[in-house]
């Protein structure tokens, strides 16, 4: 067990003073599945997120990346040791170029310009390279901030609402990338997000969290299926998105 | 027209040493959003290790101050900034005002406070008639340096791995670290070539004026943090340009004030400098991408 490659995390809470944020939260992710992490706004999702890239010291649980304990470990240390995130303001290098960006990260790397440039074809901005990031549309950077995040080269890669403003079709667009990614880097994927259709075609597995809690895992025909899923969450979403 | 040729050329001159020392303040700002004060001390202590060394050739001079300032702005990120890193940002601000005194006190200590007269190029401030018009070769060679300089750092900042490192911690820090950026050599790098800068300032700066004192480097940091202030905080860009303004008002108004109001050249200067922050809080120069996204 200790030698397969996994992020797995087991039994994580976490409390704010009294407020419990997550509570006996597990899901383990290995390389080449997507799974998805779904739930209302404040169900935790992004709370989890930040347990696993090392932004939040659980309170109660253990994260470990393929049998190594990460808990307490920096965030910096955690993305080099392979665990990768974006997050939902997106936070690109704003006044560097969309090349630059990624170079940035490369150049740790020691990655060519040319490995770069592949890495922007991968999420399908290449012809945007010379543009500064800040004058790309809303879907773009978050294109670029899933280029920059690949340039670490992850094992794990923790996507924070990545489909946020773009339309039906640059999220279709986005879900073929993410799904040849996988399969052509044999990471491990974690989606956070709210478009039901990208959620629902993209990933293998779903764990839908309410309040805090795990109240389904599975499918994404198993979870649809769900009562408790659609009463919690999905049934407040109109017809035809979920 | 004649005059103006002058004054331009003077305040073009003087401009680039401000926007030297501002470029030096705004590296480290916008890394660590540290005002570092203890520059102008960086500076006054290039200007004494010339003084020092002079006697050996000006060669020898601009390498022992290069050296010894860069060592000295390495020794200070280490021994007294990388302690309080991350610190909020007044704490940030106390530590570089308490290096600053503890380095001038020092000086005060080892040189006493009076000033000291240094001709480091006596050739240079011999002026040159070009159309007509007396041009000080120093302050030629200052811009012609300070564009060399910023050109210089210009490249680094673009065409190299730490430059491009550098404007992405500048950027966002935490986000830089998050991706692998080390932000140790960034910063300790910042520092260096933040020496370097002070090192240029100083040494155009004692060219011109011959003399060195312990608080030579204040009126410069000073008047450096003001023009990155003036021309937004964060944008090197902003720094320069601000300094290359600040120049010009200040030269401009010694020239064009009635005399009896040239003795309070400063207070209008500062107006200015309120004014430009009452009307674009921003800064002058400051692009819009680089404000904050809400």
């Amino acid at each position: 067990m200790e030698n397969v490659e996994s992020l797995n995390a087991a039994g994580i809470g976490v409390r704010f003073g009294g407020v419990i944020a997550l509570e006996d939260v597990s899901l383990e992710i290995v390389p080449g599945e997507i799974v998805g992490l779904i739930g209302a706004n404040g169900a935790g999702k992004s709370t989890f997120i930040n347990v696993l890239s090392g932004f939040q010291r659980p309170s109660t649980g253990t994260v470990r990346l393929s049998g190594r304990d990460l808990r307490g470990m920096p965030s910096h240390l955690v993305a080099r040791a392979g665990v990768v995130r974006t997050f939902q303001a997106v936070r690109l290098f704003s006044e560097l170029t969309v090349a630059e960006n990624v170079a940035a990260v490369a150049a740790v790397r020691g990655e060519a310009a040319a490995s770069s440039r592949r890495l922007l074809a991968t999420v399908g901005l290449e012809s945007a390279a010379d543009k500064t990031a800040a004058a790309l549309s809303y879907s773009d950077q978050r294109k670029l901030a899933i280029a920059r995040a690949l340039a670490l080269s992850p094992r794990f890669l923790l996507l924070d609402e990545p489909a946020a403003g773009m339309s039906p079709d640059e999220a279709l667009t986005l879900g073929a990338a993410l799904r040849d990614l996988v399969a052509e880097r044999g990471i491990g994927l974690l989606l956070v997000e709210h478009n039901m259709d990208l959620v629902m075609s993209v990933c293998q597995r779903l764990v839908v969290l309410d309040v805090g809690r795990v109240i389904a895992r599975g499918t994404p025909a198993e979870v649809r299926a769900d009562p408790a899923v659609r009463a919690a969450y999905l049934g407040g979403v109109p017809h035809g998105t979920a | 027209m004649t005059w103006f040729v002058q004054a331009l050329v003077d305040a073009t001159s003087i401009g680039s040493i401000y926007a030297l020392t501002a470029l030096g303040i705004g590296l480290i700002f916008g890394i660590m959003r540290l005002i570092n004060f203890a520059h102008a001390e960086f500076i006054t202590i290039a200007a004494y290790v010339v003084m020092l060394t002079i006697a050996f050739g000006f060669p020898v001079a601009l390498f022992a101050a290069a050296a010894g300032v860069l060592i000295l702005a390495l020794l200070s990120e280490r021994l007294a900034f990388r302690p309080v890193r991350g610190a909020d940002p007044s704490t940030l601000l106390i530590t570089s005002f308490a290096l600053s005194y503890l380095l001038q006190n020092t000086l005060v200590l080892i040189f006493g406070a009076r000033p000291s007269g240094l001709n480091i190029l006596p050739e240079l401030s011999q002026p040159i008639l070009i159309g007509g018009v007396r041009l000080p070769i120093i302050h030629l060679v200052t811009i012609a340096v300070t564009v060399l300089l910023l050109a210089a750092t210009g490249a680094f900042l673009r065409k190299t791995r730490m430059g491009i490192e550098m404007r992405a911690a500048a950027a966002d820090f935490e986000m830089a670290r998050l991706l692998g950026i080390r932000a140790n050599r960034v910063i300790a790098a910042a520092f260096g070539l933040s020496g370097v800068l002070a090192t240029a300032a100083a040494i155009l700066y004692v060219a011109q004026t011959g003399v060195v004192e312990p608080r030579l480097g204040l009126h410069l940091a000073l008047i450096g943090f003001v023009a990155t202030v003036v021309g937004g905080m964060g944008s090197l860009p902003g720094a320069v340009l601000g300094g290359l303004a600040v120049g010009m008002v200040t030269v401009f108004l010694q020239v064009l004030l009635p005399a009896d109001l040239r003795p309070y050249r400063e207070a209008f200067v500062y107006l200015a400098v309120i004014l430009v922050l009452v009307l674009r809080p921003q800064g002058l120069f400051r692009p819009a991408s680089a404000r904050e996204r809400v």
